[in-house]
């Protein structure tokens, strides 16, 4: 009996004794270690020229260079020479040599193919990540008309860029600006369209009347602009496939501009100057009604709906110099966001929600900036001569606007992503100035 | 007479062939100063050598990465405005290629620089305690450069010789009696040869502070430090293999005590119920002490986790530990995830190989405070940024495979980007 007792007890004690050393091993075997200070580069990738599987001939290799193109053009992305590739691909379907892509350091490899024939173009690719020795999701395939190839290689670009970075692409969108020509005292304005990279122009007005701010609706068929067709400035409504166009809220005796649709489409928010004095309106586009949302002395314009729809930020210099307010999309008595030095004017809601883009003027120089919704972490992200008009692009990391040079020089449109460090100009054909970004295409 | 003057003859002449004797070998016999000078000349050859065994081990190169890295660092930090087109992989690669060379020239020198600015303090301190049981301290070379400011002042300021020997005398009886405990009296015992056999060199050694650098602290640690922790080591774990995995000593001799006696009769109950009070609390408080050790942040990383890390094996000193995050560092790019990834801390478990390489299908994601879509891909920024710097072995040092083996790395860019 005393025997069997011993036999328990030890056996207890060995049990407790090897749950405690087991807890033990497993909680301290490991060490940590934290890391805070990333580093902030483009991301090197590998791409071969598209292989062309029937019908594609140099469709391949122009579908290649606009996606390695597109992905450059972020900042986000550096492409490696293709004159440094070890491995060559040559069929979509032959292995990939990670060791070879992972010697030049190439971070993501890119590999695709191309057939085209019957006027249709199909386009399959698959996104490498080397150093796992793997692919980055599944391999997809985009077709289209042979005649759209670029928005072919745009919606490649686009997967690629939201697998790698987590946000939705911007590629495969479109701008409508102003284009203008002729000197500086008698500039021709006209309304023209054009694929996010200034490829694919075409103008949807002639140049017979002045036209500013065109503002694309929120599912990209329509377009609101200020025309002087008049005489004096008056809204617009254009139908994007039938080029139809239509005033809207014209009231006589007064003018109208700086227009923007609601979120949902349904309802057009403007700046209405009546009797010297400019306060906000709301028109509900199909039943024509019109509601006053602002009514002070002085000038409120440059309106501008959250995404969510429920408020409304605008510029207004009710305080002596222009600052930026927010007020419900009712109306009401609005609250001033900006704070700092200078003036604040044409304020836009980001797509996301998170911030807003402005145009600020302080000590003689122009800059284009972001601020939380609040006011707070001011950010400017360019200087210049003259920066204003800030648009944003689909997924709300990049920033179009409208620079112009001091003297005769013509006005450009630049991007800059909400970090600043990429700023680039956008290659047009002509002088090009209020930009306005068209969300994803389908 | 004759007999008179032949006797003092002969003691004249006996007493001249004595002093003639004692004058040609008289100096023979009593010149002590001497071959004590020798035998202070033999000690610091001693010294010497001992730094080289030391720097012949792998503490020395894993401490010149990591001093270098910062640098290397700095420069991509510092760019990014122009980045427009400066391809990352020229810096990273000269970086690389800067790194080898240091190591074998002159390893004293670049870490003598760079290091005592912030590890002086924690690296030097981290050994004593952790001397116990550790295997062999002696390739962390990381402590002689804490000891670097004593010897710094003196030799310096050497243009009074005179007060360094008084000094000497004493420290040189205390050697004697404490046999290894005190390192500081040894150190002043050097200095006292250099100083008393050649003044002339003091200038060589004011004209480059670098090798004063260099000596110092190799004569200041070789002697004491090391042996304390050789013998201490092998003890720990030869006799109680499970004590040296918790870190509370008195808990767990209390167990291995109750084992003894368990075999008497009547102390059986007793000695199950303490024995599982006994085992309750050491788990408890080891997973305090990992717990502990496992939200060492950058700031706190120097205070060296010496509980329960120092069971695996030797701990990782505050150097070793920054050339290791430097290195995974290097890799790790974040300009290309989203905001919100940004944002996201991941915390990724891998284990290495003894090659010091990352093993691929081990690397998982063990922590995450964002959205399933932020942590993938932030998770996926931290094992590109794990395979593509660990490819060719991260620094770390041999003798501490136990303790680097399993790495949990914790990933936290926020505060950059917007």
């Amino acid at each position: 009996m005393s025997r069997l007792r011993h036999l328990l007890s030890a056996a207890a004690v060995a049990v407790a004794f090897v749950s405690g050393v087991g807890l033990s091993t497993a909680a301290r075997a490991e060490l940590t270690i934290t890391l805070g200070t990333p580093v902030i580069e483009p991301m090197p990738f590998a791409l071969p020229s598209f292989v062309d599987e029937g019908g594609a001939g140099g469709m391949a290799g122009d579908i290649s260079a606009v996606v390695a193109a597109d992905l450059i053009g972020t900042g986000l992305f550096e492409q490696i020479p293709p004159n440094a590739y070890i491995q060559q691909v040559t069929s979509f379907d032959a292995p990939v040599s990670y060791p070879d892509w992972q010697a030049i350091n190439a971070q993501a490899l890119i590999t695709g193919a191309v057939q085209a024939g019957g006027g249709q173009v199909a386009v399959k690719f698959c996104l490498h990540d080397v150093f796992a020795n793997n692919t980055l999701g599944e391999c997809l395939q985009f077709a289209g008309d042979a005649g759209s190839w670029r928005r072919v290689a745009h919606k490649v670009a686009d997967a690629v860029y939201s697998r790698i970075t987590g946000e939705t692409g911007y590629f495969d969108s479109r701008v409508v600006f102003v284009a203008e020509s002729g000197p500086k005292n008698q500039r021709q304005k006209r309304l023209a369209v054009m694929d996010y990279d200034g490829a694919n122009v075409s103008y949807l007005t002639d140049s017979s009347s002045i036209v500013l701010a065109p503002r694309f609706s929120p599912a990209g068929d329509r377009i609101l602009f200020t025309s002087y067709s008049s005489g004096f400035p008056q809204i617009y409504l254009m139908d994007v496939a039938s080029l139809q166009i239509r005033s809207l809220g014209e009231q006589p005796g007064t003018m109208t501009f700086a227009p923007r649709f609601s979120p949902d489409g349904s309802r057009v928010v403007f700046s209405l100057e009546r009797g010297g004095n400019t306060d906000i309106y709301l028109l509900d586009i199909n039943s024509g009604s019109l509601s006053q949302l602002t009514n002070a002395p002085s000038i409120e314009t440059a309106p501008s709906f959250s995404p969510d729809g429920s408020q409304i930020v605008f510029e207004s210099d009710r305080s002596g110099g222009q600052q930026i307010y927010i007020m419900s999309a009712s109306g009401g008595e609005p609250r001033r966001v900006s704070g700092g030095a200078g003036r604040y004017g044409t304020p836009v809601w980001s797509p996301r929600g998170d911030y807003i883009a402005f145009t600020k003027q302080n000590q003689g120089r122009f800059h284009i900036g972001v601020m939380l919704t609040d006011g707070s972490e001011e950010k400017l992200l360019t200087s210049s001569y003259l920066d204003e008009g800030p648009t944003w692009a689909p997924n709300g990391r990049v920033i179009m606007f409208t620079r112009q040079p001091p003297g005769e020089g013509s006005p450009q449109l630049w991007t800059v992503d909400t970090t600043g460090r990429v700023l680039r100009p956008v290659q047009t054909e002509t002088a090009a100035s209020d930009p306005a970004w068209s969300p994803l295409l389908p | 007479m004759l007999r008179d003057m032949d006797r003092s003859f002969v003691l004249s002449g006996a007493g001249h062939l004595v002093l003639i004797l004692w004058v040609l070998f008289g100096d023979f016999l009593f010149s002590p100063p001497e071959p004590e000078e020798m035998t202070v000349t033999s000690v610091s050859m001693i010294s010497s050598a001992e730094f080289d065994a030391m720097m012949s081990g792998a503490a020395a190169p894993s401490e010149t990465q990591a001093t270098e890295d910062p640098a290397a660092e700095a420069l991509p930090d510092t760019p990014p405005p122009p980045r427009p087109e400066r391809p990352a992989e020229p810096v990273t690669e000269e970086v690389a290629a800067a790194e080898p060379p240091p190591a074998p020239d002159a390893p004293a020198e670049p870490v003598a620089e760079d290091i005592p600015e912030a590890d002086i303090a924690q690296p030097f301190d981290v050994p004593e305690p952790v001397a116990p049981p550790a295997e062999q301290e002696q390739p962390v070379a990381v402590p002689p450069t804490s000891i670097q400011p004593r010897p710094r002042p003196s030799t310096r300021v050497a243009p009074t010789p005179q007060d360094a020997p008084p000094e000497d005398v004493p420290e040189a009886e205390e050697v004697q009696q404490a046999v290894s405990e005190d390192a500081p009296p040894e150190a002043p015992v050097v200095e006292e040869t250099q100083e008393a056999a050649a003044p002339e060199e003091a200038s060589t050694e004011i004209v480059t502070e670098a090798t004063e650098t260099e000596e110092a602290p190799a004569l200041a640690p070789t002697a004491s430090m090391r042996p304390k922790s050789r013998p201490r080591a092998p003890q720990t774990p030869v006799e109680t293999p499970p004590e040296t995995e918790t870190a509370s000593a008195a808990e767990t001799t209390t167990p291995a005590e109750d084992l003894s006696p368990a075999v008497d009769q009547q102390a059986t109950e007793d000695a199950v119920a303490e024995a599982l009070a006994a085992a309750a609390a050491e788990s408890s408080t080891s997973d305090a002490a990992s717990e502990s050790a496992a939200s060492d942040s950058p700031a706190s990383s120097s205070s060296a986790p010496s509980g329960s890390l120092a069971a695996n094996g030797p701990p990782m000193s505050a150097g070793e530990k920054d050339a290791l995050r430097v290195a995974v560092e290097r890799c790790w790019n974040v300009a290309a995830l989203s905001t919100e990834a940004q944002r996201t801390t991941v915390s990724v478990r891998v284990k290495l190989g003894a090659d010091k390489k990352p093993v691929a299908t081990t690397i998982e994601l063990a922590e995450s405070n964002g959205s399933p879509a932020a942590t993938r891909q932030a998770f996926e920024a931290a094992r590109r940024a794990i395979l593509r710097c660990g490819a060719k072995g991260f620094p770390l040092p041999d003798e501490k495979f136990d303790t680097w083996k399993d790495l949990k790395l914790v990933f936290d860019s926020r505060g950059v980007g917007l």
